[in-house]
Order: structure tokens, then sequence, then C-alpha cells
């Protein structure tokens, strides 16, 4: 026996198609200031319950009934064999959710659950909703269809649901006819209210529900292996990941053929295991792991700094399509994952022993100009006699300029964008280098496919 | 001998003895009926601001109706005699309405001549206080009263006396709407008091209408898939046809066959196709831009249009109809 579903698809529908009408009013008039005056034509489902149309006028007869007025309902439902396809067609999407913080209430950049959607061929049906106007004078029935006239032309698009996996949300409502009234002349002894009436088709899908999977295919494989040195250790290890005993830890990193990567701006060259670019292919490297999907597979970098390979929270995030040259990928670098400035952005990186401001392509010293420099400055007035070494980053306070970041003395990770070309540097080890660019060495960069 | 005839080519005083005892039948027999005059168009934006209208101005002469009435805020006290029958509800898609609620209520003509100044007419709004309704079910509202208006009036057959001339005026009374015409009488339904947020469906349907909206819009914001809390989900091409992509291309196939969808991609936006009959019919265009309006209603950036312009010394909306842009300034003559 078939089990119970229902997924209210018809009415999701019905509900878009009212939304079509609900912003429509119409002009009754002027306040006694001269001020317009403009009402809300409501718009209801027409076919209504005898109870809630009393509850709507109060139990009483004496209610008064709004005009205008829009009504809808479904004029018929049929079976439209033409767009038929292929009735047992069934499709499979993988999903890749963003890991949800549960604490915060919110969607993290790295991934998180991933799933299997298996969807099954919809039937198509022609959906013929018509829409019925009650005006009280013609005026008002001319505001509200000369509205609607140019609403469709002929068509427009709704979605019954935002869902991105509903493949058949996406339709269309077509104009297809227009009764003008409902009266007929002469108009005779009885004056009915005016009804205007239009007809809508709508080709819609009805579709069985849909399979959510565990996603099985296996792209990405981490072995964090560590060393417990106590009961304790090995107690918590399930919950944290983590021991209490740092000194202790090693790793095993399970990497892509021990292969490491050049990133050089948005090109990835995939070199071997010793650094050397050999012209690797990268479509044939991948192949046996998964399909590389453009703007959807990713490359995941993971500075040098981090604290173990593992740690995935400084991760350099971003897409990857093949390049013309097989030994190369296309990097779409999300600048959101970039490591956030410690220091104040600098002007531009230069060498002070061949420019000077005022002089060459620098501009005039001016309060707040940062340099970070590339050689020791000349004692020259135009740099005030500063002193400063390479990779020293030097600041004029409006007489002078000064050193705001030593070098000689300056141990922590630092990351200072040069605003010249929005490129950033990290601080590491006693030199300034780019925060992504460079080589990465097995097991400090990943591909998700 | 004269000769015996009641007849007189004047109001004698038979008429009178007798116009006397039918207003004494309607004072005692008759029910209280309470009514709002017509006064004439309210038409105070128009080029007769601030003047009286009388009753026999047509507002609109093209579609020879009058929408925007005033009334009078005095209530009028007349005795009227109408037989009251059971009311049988007719349920239609925009509500309950009484199928037999047409009534027919006579009135004495001098007594009310001499009440209000004149003769009921199309129009006039009669409220019949008996008929109030103290019981109804939201009983944090007002008792709600019972309103009528006047569709037509005429000498009523009952009311010729025997010397020939008429002492009775009969009105078909058919019963009120909360429409553009009495908005005079029902007040603001933004005011709680007035008797339109008291007595229509009005603000309850604008209720339901909003509720709808939500509910819309929670099941589709954007008109987009919302992909947000997905990885780098890339959008699917839309579904016209699940399962089985829409053909694509820059010139329409040469044999196709009734209801094929094709897609024509030297369209900027993108736009969807159908062939029917011997055309291909012009059904979607993927335009791609912010809101749901602009996605979704057509001329949607024209419509929903708020923009300020300035030119010259001169400021005015942007949005504009077509038949008034860049209009003659000169000052036209009054007449």
């Amino acid at each position: 026996m078939q089990q119970f579903f229902y997924d209210q698809q018809v009415k999701r529908y019905l509900e878009q198609f009212m939304r079509l009408f609900a912003g429509l009013s119409v002009r009754m008039g002027v306040d006694k200031d001269g001020t317009e005056i403009f009402q809300r034509v409501p718009i209801r489902y027409g076919d209504t319950s005898r109870m809630v149309a009393h509850i709507l006028s109060n139990n009483s007869e004496n209610a008064l009934n709004t005009v205008p007025m829009i009504s809808v309902h479904i004029q018929a439902f049929n079976m439209n064999a033409a767009r038929r396809n292929n009735p047992t067609y069934q499709d499979k999407v993988q999903v890749y959710e963003k890991r949800y913080n549960k604490d915060l209430g919110v969607y993290e950049s790295n991934t998180g659950d991933t799933y299997t959607v298996e969807r099954y061929m919809p039937v198509p049906y022609d959906l013929e909703v018509v829409c019925d106007i009650c005006t009280s004078n013609t005026d008002q029935k001319m505001q509200i269809l000369e509205q609607l006239a140019v609403a469709f032309n002929p068509g427009v698009n709704i979605r019954s649901s935002g869902n991105v996996f509903d493949w058949s949300a996406l339709t269309y409502v077509e104009m297809t006819n227009v009764q003008w009234s409902n009266r007929s002349l002469p108009v005779g002894n009885d004056e009915q209210l005016d009804f205007a009436t239009v007809t809508f088709l709508m080709p819609i899908w009805i579709n069985p529900p849909a399979k959510v999977k565990r996603q099985v295919l296996i792209y990405n494989i981490i072995g964090s292996i560590q060393t417990a040195t106590s009961g304790y250790d090995l107690d918590t290890f399930p919950e944290t990941f983590t021991t209490d005993e740092p000194t202790t830890k090693s790793y095993l990193v399970l990497t892509f053929e021990n292969y490491k990567i050049d990133v050089e701006g948005d090109k990835v060259y995939l070199l071997d295991q010793i650094g050397r670019n050999v012209g690797a292919d990268w479509l044939n490297e991948i192949k046996p792991y998964g399909e590389l999907r453009p703007g959807v597979s990713q490359l995941r970098l993971r500075p040098s700094e981090s604290p173990n390979p593992g740690f995935k929270d400084d991760d350099i995030i971003g897409t990857i399509v093949y390049d013309e040259d097989p030994n190369r990928l296309h990097f779409s670098i999300d600048r959101n994952t970039l490591p956030a400035d410690t220091i104040n952005m600098v002007n531009g990186i230069i060498d002070p022993t061949k420019h000077a401001p005022g002089q060459g392509s620098l501009p005039h010293a001016a309060i707040g100009q940062r340099y970070l420099l590339i050689a020791e400055t000349p004692d020259i007035p135009e740099w005030s006699n500063v002193g400063a070494k390479a990779n020293d980053i030097v600041q004029f306070n409006g007489t002078n300029w000064y050193i705001a970041f030593n070098s000689a003395t300056e141990q922590e990770l630092n990351i200072v964008t040069n605003a010249n070309t929005m490129l950033k540097y990290k601080w590491v080890d006693g030199e300034w280098i780019d925060v992504y660019q460079g080589i990465y060495k097995e097991g400090y960069w990943r591909l998700y496919l | 001998m004269a000769r015996l005839s009641l007849w007189r080519n004047h109001k004698s005083k038979d008429y009178y003895f007798i116009d006397s005892a039918v207003k004494n039948q309607f004072e005692i027999g008759g029910t209280g009926v309470y009514v709002h005059k017509y006064l004439g168009p309210d038409v105070s934006d128009q080029k007769i601001k601030n003047k009286d209208i009388p009753e026999i101005t047509i507002q609109d002469v093209v579609f020879m109706e009058n929408r925007d009435r005033k009334y009078e805020t005095d209530i009028y006290e007349l005795r009227g005699v109408y037989q009251v029958s059971d009311a049988d509800f007719d349920l239609s898609q925009f509500g309950l309405f009484l199928q037999t609620d047409t009534i027919f209520i006579t009135f004495h003509i001098n007594d009310m001549i001499a009440r209000m100044g004149r003769k009921l007419m199309a129009g006039d709004v009669l409220e019949l206080p008996h008929q109030i309704d103290d019981t109804a079910l939201d009983t944090t509202k007002a008792p709600v009263r019972k309103f009528y208006v006047v569709q037509d009036a005429s000498k009523g057959q009952e009311g010729y006396s025997p010397t020939w001339w008429p002492h009775i005026w009969r009105v078909k009374c058919v019963p009120l709407t909360d429409s553009q015409e009495y908005k005079g009488i029902l007040g603001d339904p933004n005011d709680p008091n007035s008797i339109s947020a008291q007595q229509s469906t009005l603000n309850t349907l604008l209720d339901i209408t909003d509720a709808i909206v939500a509910e819309a819009e929670s099941n589709s914001p954007t008109v987009t898939p919302l992909t947000q809390h997905l990885v780098n989900y890339a959008d699917e091409t839309p579904g016209w046809s699940p399962g089985q992509p829409v053909p694509i291309g820059e010139s329409f196939p040469l044999e196709p066959n009734q209801g094929d969808l094709y897609i024509r991609n030297d369209f900027k936006p993108h736009r969807l196709f159908q062939y029917r009959g011997k055309r291909w019919h012009r059904m979607y265009d993927n335009i791609d831009t912010s809101t749901w309006t602009s996605k979704t209603i057509n001329a949607g950036g024209f419509i929903n249009n708020e923009n300020v312009t300035a030119i010259g010394k001169r400021e005015f909306d942007e949005r504009q109809a077509l038949s008034k842009i860049v209009t003659n300034r000169k000052p036209k003559a009054d007449n």
C-alpha cells in the first residue's frame, strides 16, 4: 500500500500566484486636505467554506462586504502529456552544506555535512487559475486592469519554493483570457457588482518525495594520529581530538601522492614530490578521485605556520577550474578567507634608496603615509634620517618619518595589506612573504572535489 | 347638479385630507429609517474644488458614474414601511451575499420632502435601526448596523388615492457594500472607530492577504534558489523540463513539434520560447536582478519606482505616465 506523502505543491503554486496580485491598490478619491487616498485590494482564495464565510461576516447579515476585491480559484487541473519526459528518470545531486555553528546560529565558511539527493521524474500538469476582480465602478475596474495588463507580457515567472534542489519550482504564469464583465447590456432592473474574470495558465510539475542520503563519495581523508601518554588523554580524545601533551604529538598526514603545489597569483602548478615542475597533468591525477566541478571544487591552502597540519581554521579557500595548461589550475580565491590585517595598510612597498617622498614616483610626504621598505633608508632629509632597515614600515607624522614597524624586534606573526596592489603579506621568520602565494608541501593543501 | 368627481387638476382638500391620513398611517405603523442624504459628487481635488456640488452633477461623464460621493453629516429620520423577508445567503467567491435582500420601502412623499428637502433618490443610504445586530460573533466590536442604498425610486402603486394624486414614494434598496462610493459614511478603515473598521470585511481580508504573502515569501523569498547555506553551490539551469534540459541556441529548430521549448541565448537575458500553432511564443526572460518584484513583475523597475528627478529648477517623480511626459507647460485657458 502506498504510504502517505503531501508537500502542499499545488497550494504553494497558488500562494505564489496570489502573491502576484497582493500589492495592487486603487485610488479612492481624495481626503479633505486634497491628499489622494489609496486602498489596497485584498485577495483571497475564492472557494471558501461556508463556515469561514460566516466568521468573516461576524455571523451577521449586516456585515459590509468590501469592494474592490480579488478572488482566485482553480478552474482546471489537467495532465499535460506533451510535456511528459522519461517517467522513470532519476537524478542525483551531491550537496555540500556549510558547517553550521549551533552555538552562534550561523553557517561558517567551511564544509559541514554532505548529502546525496535523489530526485524522481515529476508529472506534468497544467493548472488553470481564474482571477475574479470585483469592483464597484468602472474607473476602479480600469485602475486594476491597467496595472494587471502590463504585469503580464504574456507571462511572469514564479517559484513555488526557494529550495535550490526543487527542480520544478520554477514555472510561469501566462494570462490567457480576459472576460471584461459578468454584466450585459442592457443592465435591466437589477444592478449587480461588476466582476472581470482573468484566466491564467500555469504549467506545473507534481513531484514525488526525494531521497536524501548520506553522501557516499569520499573526497577528503585526513588522518590524524596522536600519541597519548596517559589514560586520561585516551578518554578525552574522542571528544576533543587533542591531548594534553603537545610535545608528544606526532602527525601522520595521508596526502595526494606527496605532491607539492606552487601557487602563483591565480594559477596553481602541480609539482612532484621534491618540488620540481615536471608538467604533471592535473586531470590525470585527479581522475581516480572524482570529477573536478568548475566553480564548485575547492582548493584549500593551509598556512605553514598553522599549529599542525590538522588545524584548518586558517585555511585559505578558493574554487578551481582546469586551465588551458594541463599542469595548471585556475584558482579563484575567496578573499574572505584571507587572514585579517594585524597592522594598518601600507601605501606601497618601496626601495627607499631609489625613491624618496616628493621625488620620482612617490608623492610628497603626508600625514599617515606608510611604506614597507625593501632596503635601508639613506640618510637624507626626505626620509628624516630615520635610519630604517629593510622590512621596516615607516610612517610620516606630519613632521618626520618614524619607524612604525621595527623588523629587528618584531617576532609575532603580522599581516599587512599593500594598498597599492591589495596583496596581503605576512611577517614570518624575519621576512615578509605573500599570505598565500608560494609552494605548499604535502599535507598543507587539499582538494575538495 | 354638479357632476360628482373626486378628480381635480390641482391638489384639492380631498387630496390633503387623504394625505394626512396616509401620513398618520406611516407615523403610527412605520419603522424609523435613518437617511444619509446624498449631496453630490465629492470631487474636491478637481476643478470644482470647494464648491457645493448639487445632486444633479455627474462626476464622470465618460463612464457616467458618481463614485466619490458626499453625504450629509446630519441624519434625517423618516418613517417607512417594508415587508421583512427571510434572508438566504449566497456564498460567492467574494463572500456571503444576501440572495433575497433587495427590499422595497415606502415613504410618505410630503413628509419626506418636509423633513429632508427632497425625495429619496438613487445613492441615498438608509439605515434601519430596528435591524441592528447587537449579538454578533465578535463582542469586542460595536453592534452591527444595517445599511441599504437606494437603487431605484418611484411612486408606489399603493400610494394613489381616489383623487388620483400619489402619496407614497417607493424605493428599491440593496445592501450596502464597503466601497469607494460610501467612504463618506463608512469612514477610514484605518480608524478603529469607523463603521468601515467595525463592520467591513476589508481589514480582515487585508490581514488574510498579508498572511498569504508571508507564507509565499517564506517558501520563495526572492524567486532565486536559496544557496547561502551551501558550499559554492552553482545554480541549476531553470527547471523548465526536469531531467531533460531545454535545448538552447541562437536560432530556432527548423521542424519543431507543438509545445516544444527552446531557449535563445542570443537574447540578453536568455529568453525561453514555446512553439504553439505556427509561432514561437515568448515565455520567460532569465532576468537575474535583485528583488522579487523586478524578477517577477513585468516592468517592475518602471512600476515600483519612487526616484525623484531634478531637472533645471524642477523636481519631479521619475515615474510618469507615458501620456504625461514632458507635456506643454504653458497654462491652458479655463474654458
